[in-house]
């Protein structure tokens, strides 16, 4: 048995390679979250958070599952995360998912209060239709009894998300994660689906990962941060740390520009360039690119470093407060 | 839904009205007399003549074609010129047989052809994938007359282990008439199977990369229900509705099959309609064939219907 004091999931150096490719897609990444905490894992589109969300599933596609290295520990088990036949033990029943496009993750062919059932009769005896009902009235659809007998086509998209919710709690697990949950609905709902996340997850004991845009969001939510930058963990530590003493030149870029992205739907793209692709990747800081403060040190990678207990930055000049005299 | 089919059925009309017409006139232009065929020997003129007024064969073709449509209504699709036997009749005799060859070659190709066309799609591009890819498009090539003909020699004349041809009635005799039809139904089948495996593959490939079945695998299924409820479910549309329509097809387009086994079939009936110029069966069973791919048609409309919780209730 694993000591008490090791969080709910570890994902240990995972990185991801395609093909013949020489830069790896995902590069070292490490996360962990334990009961209770929210980690939210920022970052512009395209960097890898998806990815890293169904590598912890064992979803990836076999074509991706052929690159993957790096090993998961959950709940004082070991997963080696190239074999998620594992995983399937797990998955669903003590990892929950909710996916970041409400509107073609239903089964089109299917009652929503089945699909809901499903999950439960999975993985428990029974068929489900009490514990769906009570789930589905849990998150919030109006006359559950009647609407479980709906298929997906008949509901809102934030409707179809509040059943994606009810899907992925319905088993109580002790990790859910929720792919930028909000993305693809109105910004009115945008809220109402995020409280109803954030009260689920507070009447439980869960470890929720949260993937977003928005820095609105993490700042709300989260209890730990980690920004990633083209498949790579740039910076990680506690919300506090990470929001009062920004350390990574990437984070810093995003926190300047959050006054705008408070706004609808905001893709964090006011650091100024674009991200590098999977072929043109510098050899060295894959920041390196667009970062303001890049010196010839930055052809070389720099390690993911605590500057303080709760705090991890991977450039070369952090702590910044003592680098800065260097550079100015 | 109703008034869908309703107004389906409604379009089916100038349909097969078209169809007759064309039929009749199409008849009339081929060279060969049926009164000449029927008169052998006597070739007396006086007698072909009165033939010919017999069956109204002098009016103008018009007059001909509505009082056989004018039959029709009335539920009379006419006589057969040679045998003298009405043609609802022969249809009533042969229609059964032509169906038992068609729905037990659908079941061959259904039982050979969708397991493949899954296994070839959850396994693609793997060895399994590029065999059933293989054998379906030798199915595909392989005349079924000369599959026929092989299986004869084979089976029937150096094994003896089934009859060569022949029909025997299911109700007559069930076990005999499974065997006469096997050989036949498994070459019309293996036709069949090829290209309901190449849908079922292209269908199931394409489902695959759905979110849902994602979504599915996130909840924990094991793969063979994520593949057989979630995926196989919404890849079914297609297969059913290329069913439906190659049902049709085999009605009538069992004709070669049913001569090598000399099974006497829809087919058989109007090879020897047509060379025997008896007009009236050969419009009778066109007729039938058109009415029988209409249906098929429709069911297959149906079918998409159903399977569409979407359009369901419309
Ligand atoms: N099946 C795949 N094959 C090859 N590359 C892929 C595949 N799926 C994703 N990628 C690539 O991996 C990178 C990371 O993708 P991912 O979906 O994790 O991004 P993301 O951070 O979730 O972005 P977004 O915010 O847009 O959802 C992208 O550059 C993408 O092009
Ligand atoms: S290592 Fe260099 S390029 Fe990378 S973030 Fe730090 S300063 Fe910028
Ligand atoms: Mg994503």
């Amino acid at each position: 048995m694993e000591s008490k004091d090791s969080p709910m999931l570890k994902l240990c150096d995972m990185s991801l390679k395609i093909g013949s490719q020489n830069a790896d897609l995902m590069s070292g990444v490490s996360l962990s979250v334990d009961r209770g905490e929210t980690l939210c894992i920022v970052g512009e589109s395209g960097c890898g958070k998806s990815l890293t969300a169904l590598t912890i599933m064992g979803l990836l596609p076999p074509a991706l599952l052929r690159g993957v290295r790096g090993t998961m520990k959950f709940d004082g088990q070991s997963y080696a995360l190239d074999d998620p036949t594992a995983l399937a033990d797990i998955r669903g029943r003590k990892i929950g998912m909710i996916f970041q496009e409400p509107m073609s993750s239903l089964n089109p062919a299917f009652q929503i209060g089945d699909q809901v059932a499903e999950a439960w009769r999975c993985h428990n005896p029974g068929d489900g239709r009490d514990e769906a009902l009570e789930m589905l009235r849990k998150v919030g659809i109006p006359a559950p009894e009647l609407r479980m007998n709906d298929y997906p086509h008949q509901l809102s998209g934030g409707m179809r998300q509040r059943v994606m919710i009810a899907m992925a709690l319905i088993n109580n697990p002790d990790l859910l994660i929720a792919d930028e949950p909000t993305t693809a609905l109105d910004v009115t709902i945008q809220a109402q689906i995020l409280d109803l996340i954030s009260d689920l997850q507070k009447s439980g004991d869960m470890a929720t990962i949260m993937i977003t845009h928005d820095l609105g969001v993490v700042a709300e939510l989260a209890t730990k941060v980690a920004v990633m930058y083209a498949g790579k963990v740039v910076e990680a530590g506690s919300a506090e740390e990470i929001f009062s003493d920004p350390q990574h030149p990437y984070t810093i870029g995003l926190m300047l520009s959050l006054p705008s992205l408070r706004g609808p739907k905001s893709r964090l793209s006011t650091v100024a360039g674009m991200v590098p692709t999977i072929e043109t990747m510098p050899h060295g800081c894959r920041f390196s690119t667009r970062c303001p403060f890049a010196q010839s040190r930055c052809a070389e990678v720099p390690p993911l470093q605590s500057v303080c207990a709760d705090h991890q930055v991977a450039c070369h000049f952090a702590p910044l407060d003592q680098s800065l005299k260097g550079v100015a | 839904m109703l008034s869908h089919i309703l107004r389906r059925l409604l379009v089916a009309i100038p349909t097969l009205i078209l169809i007759s017409v064309f039929i009749f006139g199409l008849q009339k232009l081929l060279p060969g007399d049926p009164v000449l065929a029927l008169a052998g020997e006597d070739r007396d003129p006086e007698t072909l003549n009165r033939l010919r007024d017999l069956y109204g064969l002098n009016d103008p073709i018009w007059v001909q074609f509505l009082s056989w449509a004018k039959g029709v209504l009335q539920g009379d699709l006419g006589t057969s010129i040679r045998s003298g036997i009405p043609v609802s009749q022969m249809i009533a005799t042969k229609l059964p047989v032509t169906l038992q060859l068609a729905a037990m070659s659908m079941v061959f190709a259904i039982f050979i052809g969708i397991p493949a066309g899954i296994i070839s799609a959850v396994r693609k591009g793997t060895k399994l994938d590029y065999a059933a890819n293989v054998v379906a498009l030798s199915g595909l090539s392989i005349p079924n007359f000369w599959l026929g003909i092989m299986l004869i020699l084979i089976v029937s004349v150096k094994f003896h282990l089934l009859p060569a041809s022949g029909y025997v009635p299911p109700t007559e005799d069930f076990w005999l008439s499974m065997k006469t039809m096997i050989m036949p139904a498994f070459v019309l089948g293996t036709g069949l199977a090829a290209s309901l495996m190449r849908h079922t593959r292209s269908s199931m490939l394409t489902v695959m990369r759905q979110d849902y079945v994602r979504t599915a695998r996130a909840k924990g299924l094991r793969e063979p229900i994520v593949i057989l409820r979630h995926a196989f479910r919404n890849a079914l549309t297609p297969v059913v509705t290329l069913i439906a329509l190659l049902f049709g097809e085999l009605i009538a387009g069992a004709v070669l099959t049913e001569q090598v086994f000399t099974i006497p079939g829809f087919g058989k009936m109007i090879v020897d309609a047509v060379f025997s110029r008896d007009y009236a069966v050969v419009q009778g069973v066109v007729l039938v064939t058109a009415i029988g791919f209409i249906i098929m048609n429709l069911l297959a409309d149906l079918a998409y219907v159903l399977l569409n919780p979407r359009l369901r209730g419309r």
